[in-house]
């Protein structure tokens, strides 16, 4: 490789434009870049022929997923930085489900919260649809074993990065202390073995976790998470109720 | 028509004048005047339709993107058409087609290439595999071996495109799997650090007198001081890249940063949010050879699709 120098200067011009110019020896050629993103909003027309590829595939789906499954009373949102209604709804049946599911008592559930619940449910009938947009990853549900010690160091973990939704734990957030921990209402025995319900996704370390990897591993089945709310909407239609969950406020905070 | 405009406020002038090795394959052909138009998505996540409601009502669709990037092909007869990854998941289409549905519909487009992003191992290697046979376009990754497992030779580490006479090396960059995708998902891929790799890149496309050196990078814009690799820590440590089109953190940027390393080489890098809410272009001209003056062509922005 030849070193010959070359010189670049950036300049932004008065035009607006953004440039990258290299000033160079004989020999090379001056570069320049200008930017100009387009845009995709409704001015743009659709292309034919594209449409005519998704259309087949488009039909197929709106029959799948346009499915009524279930019915919610109010909108359920991520809205809130420890507990939300969505939030709420989706530890709860995480806890629940696996004892149907898995057939094993869980004490603690915990969800990827603001960025793994990617979309609301909102007011009115709810489709197999809005589920995937709700979770559209294919995390698999996961159990886990820890000690009491551990539990604590976790839910301190969570209440001080306030990164995830944790049910059904209590405590009190005095800047970066938290105090009267609380695990269904019960303190935390320091030498007990707690079962976690978790996806994958956290258990694998994923969003800081990374306490979560060496724990041990109960052998399930594999279960999808959005089958979970899919299968705990559907019960709870079939059994003539509406999807609807309050905040518990079991979290407070305070300043220090 | 109403548009929103991505109009590059700053109107300071700055300039700041730094030193780097030449690419000297330009000394090989006549490359003055010549233009290269790039265009770029990252982080689609199966958007097919536009958005049905939220704060990106009626953006993106791949409809319309292909749209723009034919009226932009009829007036830009040499352009690159590149995606940085993460094509899968996200709707609905991903969960029932595995993908196939975007890459036929990319490939309509003429995609030139696209990276390995970490979605796309969400069917595992099979269902990439799977998806793969629907890309008329290669899969560049340079960081990530495949060469034990089920696709194995079917993805490169990079590609020269020729595009009249100027030659493009357009290499990819994937970000660590551990801890990001189910280690069931990926196999044996072995994952490898991709400023050791980079460098090997932009030796080998140097050596084969590239006159323009594009990353595809799937690692992510910027991650402040942590070692995390990330876009801004690849042009800093890695020079003779001239552009770095990012994705993974679906990074919406005013403006491409130009970042000056401390050997003196800039790099520009950019990211164009997600979803195929907008489309990235970035013109390269090479004008006049150099004789101490600096000398450049400005390209009019037409952000009318």
């Amino acid at each position: 490789m030849t070193l010959l120098k070359q010189a670049r200067k950036i300049n932004r011009s008065l035009y607006l434009f953004i440039f990258l110019v290299a000033c160079s020896s004989p020999g090379t050629y001056d570069i320049s870049y200008s930017w100009s993103p387009v845009e995709i909003n409704p001015d743009v027309r659709g292309s034919e022929s594209i449409e005519a590829i998704i259309v087949p595939y488009r039909a197929r789906l709106d029959s799948i997923m346009d499915e009524v499954i279930g019915y919610a009373t109010h909108d359920l949102t991520t809205e809130g930085q420890y507990e939300s209604t969505l939030g709420t709804f989706v530890t709860k049946l995480s806890k629940e489900q696996s004892a149907t599911s898995f057939k094993k008592e869980v004490d603690v559930a915990i969800m990827n919260h603001h960025g793994g619940l990617r979309a609301p449910i909102n007011e009115g009938p709810i489709t197999l649809g809005d589920v995937f947009e709700l979770m559209p990853f294919e995390n698999e549900m996961v159990l886990l074993e820890i000690t009491g010690d551990d539990l604590t160091e976790l839910i301190k973990f969570i209440g001080q990065s306030g990164r995830s939704m944790i049910w059904p734990v209590s405590f009190h957030v005095s800047g970066t202390t938290l105090l009267n921990i609380r695990v269904d209402g019960k303190e935390v025995v320091s030498d007990k073995i707690y079962m976690i319900s978790t996806s994958d996704y956290l258990a694998n370390g994923g969003s800081g976790f990374s306490m979560l990897k060496p724990l041990n591993r109960v052998d399930v089945p594999p279960v999808k998470l959005r089958d979970m709310i899919v299968q705990e909407i559907r019960e709870q239609t079939a059994r003539g109720d509406s999807i609807r969950t309050d905040i518990a406020n079991f979290i407070t905070v305070s300043e220090p | 028509m109403k548009r929103r405009e991505f109009l590059i406020k700053s109107m300071v002038a700055s300039a700041s004048v730094a030193v780097s090795p030449l690419i000297l394959s330009s000394c090989q052909t006549d490359l003055k005047g010549k233009k290269l138009t790039i265009l770029h998505t990252n982080d689609m996540h199966s958007h097919i339709d536009p958005f049905e409601d939220g704060r990106y009502k009626g953006l993106g669709g791949m409809s319309a993107r292909a749209s723009a990037i034919k009226k932009i092909r009829s007036t830009e007869g040499n352009l690159l058409l590149l995606d940085v990854g993460d094509v899968f998941q996200g709707t609905p289409y991903f969960n029932m087609f595995g993908g196939e549905l975007e890459l036929k519909l990319m490939s309509e487009m003429q995609y030139d290439a696209t990276t390995v992003g970490n979605h796309e191992f969400d069917n595992g290697l099979d269902g990439l595999k799977y998806a793969m046979q629907f890309a008329s376009f290669p899969y560049l990754s340079a960081n990530y071996d495949f060469s034990k497992n089920t696709i194995a030779g079917q993805v490169q580490p990079y590609k020269i495109f020729n595009k009249n006479g100027i030659k493009v090396g357009v290499f990819g960059l994937g970000v660590k799997l551990e801890g990001l995708v189910n280690a069931k998902m990926y196999g044996n891929t072995v994952y490898m650090d991709p400023i050791a790799v980079a460098n090997e890149m932009v030796q080998e496309l140097t050596a084969k007198k590239c006159d323009l050196i594009i990353c595809l990078s799937h690692m992510g814009y910027d991650y402040g001081e942590s070692d995390i690799p990330s876009d801004k820590k690849l042009a800093k440590e890695v020079s003779e890249i001239d552009i770095i089109l990012g994705g993974h953190t679906h990074t919406f940027m005013d403006e491409p940063l130009l970042l000056t390393n401390p050997d003196g080489f800039t790099t520009a890098i950019n990211q164009v949010g997600w979803a195929g809410i907008n489309l990235g272009r970035i013109d390269v001209v090479f004008t006049s050879k150099g004789k101490g003056a600096v000398a450049f062509k400005p390209i009019p922005i037409t952000n009318k699709a």
